[in-house]
């Protein structure tokens, strides 16, 4: 497999993990820690997927869909939403710019997400 | 991080410390107490008005009392006066009934003398002269004038002048006084005293051929007149001077009613008899006022010359006092135990509330610091928990290699305590947001039923894991209006606890019943049961009903307080039965729309 995924996540705790993870499964990932750096890296990165976490510092996830301007400047791109449940204002909003799909991020086993990364990127 | 845990938790602990002013038994106490001195109070006050209205009423007798005494005085002087300058007229002049006459219209006005019926003049004569004296009298009066009743005596004193022009008057013209044993007396005493005199209550002759008398009461005043110039130091002395006696007869209640004729009576009756004899010789008695339950009597001596009288005084207190001033006392009474009960009680009920109010606001301080505790803690666990799923995670599912089969059940078994972990923190953080009131459901119509059947299909691994049989009853889809994802939890927790306290073998139901206006779902297990004392606990945020399965039974606590409160959000309930040994059955009622 390939593709180039983007995390996008302030915990670092996490984006390590994910990162293990996608490398493993042989993605090319990059890591930024908030929607302002995440900006800095996709410009250079050119990433297909991101993975976006929604509450950040700086700049959070629907500051950066806004700048990054997800619908018309990379409509290529594919965006999936990490949360938490009680986001679901943040999450439609996030639908509404762009956004493919959401992830409970306690919930998914690394199976579940590579799978989730696996499928979003096929289509 | 730290110090916003720290901070959390210091306010917490601050709250808990704030304890309750006064404790229930205290207030009541304070009440009862504060009841107690408001009560004396009005006691007291009532008590003082009562007796400043005694006082009061004293005072207006004592009052009564003077002024009636100087009035009666006053007539009395004036009346001597007058029986004086008689005497001093008859020592001076010789008299006729013309004199007689002239000199009294001088003095008789209404004002001056007020009742009095006739004032006349007698002489005292041997009655071998009497009808020298009879001789006298006719020509004096241009007809026969006898002297009357006949004397039987040594002496008799016919009264020679009378004024009070009418013909009774002049009818009295000779009437032996001496024969009227009152006014004998009374004259006697004058003359051996030289002083003025009243007799004893007596009547006024009416008929003089029958010697009738007035029934109503009368006295006379009597005055000595003796011969010019004589010696006087002694009784026999004066017994021989004695020429005759001036007069004046009253009727007694004439009298005292001129003398009293500008007081108010109203509401004060008085009687005025010779002292120690009220029945036989009242003088007087004034108009009568209504006869009332707790009469008052006061009595008073009053001597005038040579008697003594006693003035008794009749009246109501409350007649003297005006009618305020006389409910003055019952009424600050009533008014005051009035007040000191519903002041008391009004000012512990504020004070309580007050208190409540308090102490609710501090309870909720209390919840609101708890839960923003229990936020920040769990939001801070989530992390190093979900990084650990991933984890472990990673090697289960292979992304590292392959996996020994021993190390994979160990792996397995960290993977699921962390599963655990996660589900609690996550609860607790679902719970304090609830709390918050952050959570809003998101209404949308959805299929209840094929969401049941998703929670079925989810937890079917664990149902094989624990040995139990799930049986289904949902039919066919039904619509409902609601938040799915807070629906799905609900079931979850509700089918999960069955599980887990279904021992293995046993069996876990799930029925769906629909109505036009809701949805019922029930889950029942062959559990160990829930006793009724318990049920309410159930439902409690934190609380785990303690038995010896419990122990071994996973779960955080929150479960059914959050599932409950979900379900309200909805406009539903949980609702459950059970029976120790048998199973529970917990019932989930969702309507159609909110």
């Amino acid at each position: 497999m390939s593709g180039k995924v983007l995390i996008v996540e302030d915990e670092i705790a996490l984006s390590d993990v994910y990162k293990t993870l996608l490398d493993q499964a042989g993605y090319d990932v990059r890591v930024a820690e908030n929607g302002e750096v995440a900006l800095g890296v996709a410009e250079e990165f050119q990433p297909e997927m991101i993975l976006l976490d929604l509450r950040m510092p700086v700049l959070d996830g629907i500051g950066f869909l806004h700048k990054y301007d997800l619908k018309n400047a990379h409509p290529d791109v594919k965006v999936v939403v990490f949360s938490n449940y009680d986001m679901q204002k943040e999450i439609d909003e996030a639908y509404s710019l762009g956004a493919e799909r959401y992830l409970l991020k306690a919930w998914a086993s690394p199976k579940e997400l590579i799978e989730l990364v696996k499928t979003t990127l096929g289509k | 991080m730290i110090q916003r845990l720290r901070s959390v938790a210091l306010t917490h602990l601050r709250a808990l410390r704030v304890k309750r002013f006064f404790s229930s038994t205290y207030l009541i106490a304070l009440t009862i107490g504060f009841g107690i001195v408001l009560c004396l109070l009005t006691v007291l006050s009532a008590r003082a008005l009562h007796i400043a209205n005694q006082d009061m009423v004293e005072v207006a007798i004592e009052r009564r009392k003077r002024e009636d005494a100087l009035e009666i005085n006053r007539a009395m002087s004036a009346h001597s006066q007058a029986l004086l300058s008689s005497v001093g007229l008859m020592n001076s002049v010789r008299m006729t009934p013309e004199v007689w006459g002239r000199f009294i219209a001088s003095y008789r006005s209404e004002d001056a003398f007020p009742a009095m019926f006739a004032i006349g003049a007698a002489e005292y004569i041997r009655s071998e002269n009497i009808p020298e004296l009879e001789a006298r009298l006719s020509d004096q009066y241009q007809r026969p004038v006898e002297v009357f009743p006949r004397p039987t005596g040594e002496f008799s004193e016919p009264v020679l002048y009378v004024e009070r022009g009418d013909s009774l008057a002049q009818q009295t013209i000779g009437l032996d006084m001496m024969q009227l044993p009152e006014r004998n007396e009374a004259a006697e005493l004058a003359t051996d005293t030289n002083s003025i005199v009243l007799t004893d209550p007596a009547h006024i002759i009416s008929d003089t051929t029958t010697l009738e008398e007035d029934p109503r009461s009368a006295i006379f005043m009597f005055a000595p007149y003796y011969v010019i110039g004589s010696d006087l130091s002694t009784v026999e002395k004066r017994q021989r001077a004695i020429r005759g006696h001036v007069y004046i007869a009253f009727h007694t209640q004439e009298l005292f009613s001129k003398i009293f004729s500008e007081n108010n009576f109203n509401n004060i009756r008085l009687v005025i008899y010779q002292k120690d004899d009220p029945e036989k010789d009242l003088l007087y008695a004034s108009p009568n006022i209504s006869a009332h339950r707790r009469q008052q009597n006061v009595k008073t001596d009053l001597t005038l010359l040579n008697k003594t009288y006693t003035l008794e005084y009749q009246f109501n207190a409350a007649s003297i006092l005006s009618p305020v001033q006389r409910y003055a006392p019952l009424l600050t009474l009533l008014f005051g135990l009035t007040i000191s009960i519903v002041l008391p009680a009004l000012m512990h009920n504020i004070v309580r509330a007050r208190q409540n109010a308090l102490h609710f606001a501090n309870e909720q301080k209390i919840k609101k610091a708890q839960d923003e505790l229990l936020s920040l803690a769990s939001h801070q666990l989530r992390t190093p928990a979900t990084a650990t799923k991933q984890y472990i995670g990673m090697v289960l599912q292979g992304f590292m290699g392959d996996v020994p089969k021993e190390q994979q059940a160990f792996l397995q078994k960290a993977y699921d305590s962390n599963e655990r972990q996660l589900r609690i923190i996550n609860d607790i953080l679902h719970v304090a947001k609830l709390d918050a009131g952050r959570i809003v459901p998101s209404m949308k119509p959805f299929d209840i039923t094929a969401t049941v059947k998703g929670v079925l299909e989810d937890t079917a691994s664990d149902v094989r894991k624990a040995g139990i049989t799930i049986r289904r009853q949902l039919g066919r889809s039904y619509m409902l209006t609601g938040d799915e994802y807070m629906i799905r939890m609900i079931v979850e927790n509700l089918v999960s606890n069955a599980i887990k306290y279904t021992p293995s073998g046993g069996k876990v139901t799930v029925a769906a019943r629909r109505e036009a206006h809701g949805y019922h779902l029930s889950v029942t297990d062959t559990g160990i049961g829930i006793a009724k004392q318990d049920f309410d606990r159930l439902f409690k945020q934190f609380s785990r009903i303690e038995s010896d399965h419990s122990a071994t039974v996973p779960g955080s606590g929150v479960g059914l307080y959050l599932a409950q409160n979900l379900a309200h959000l909805h406009g539903g309930k949980i609702k459950v039965v059970s029976k120790i040994g048998k199973g529970s059955t917990f019932t989930l009622y969702l309507p159609k729309n909110m």
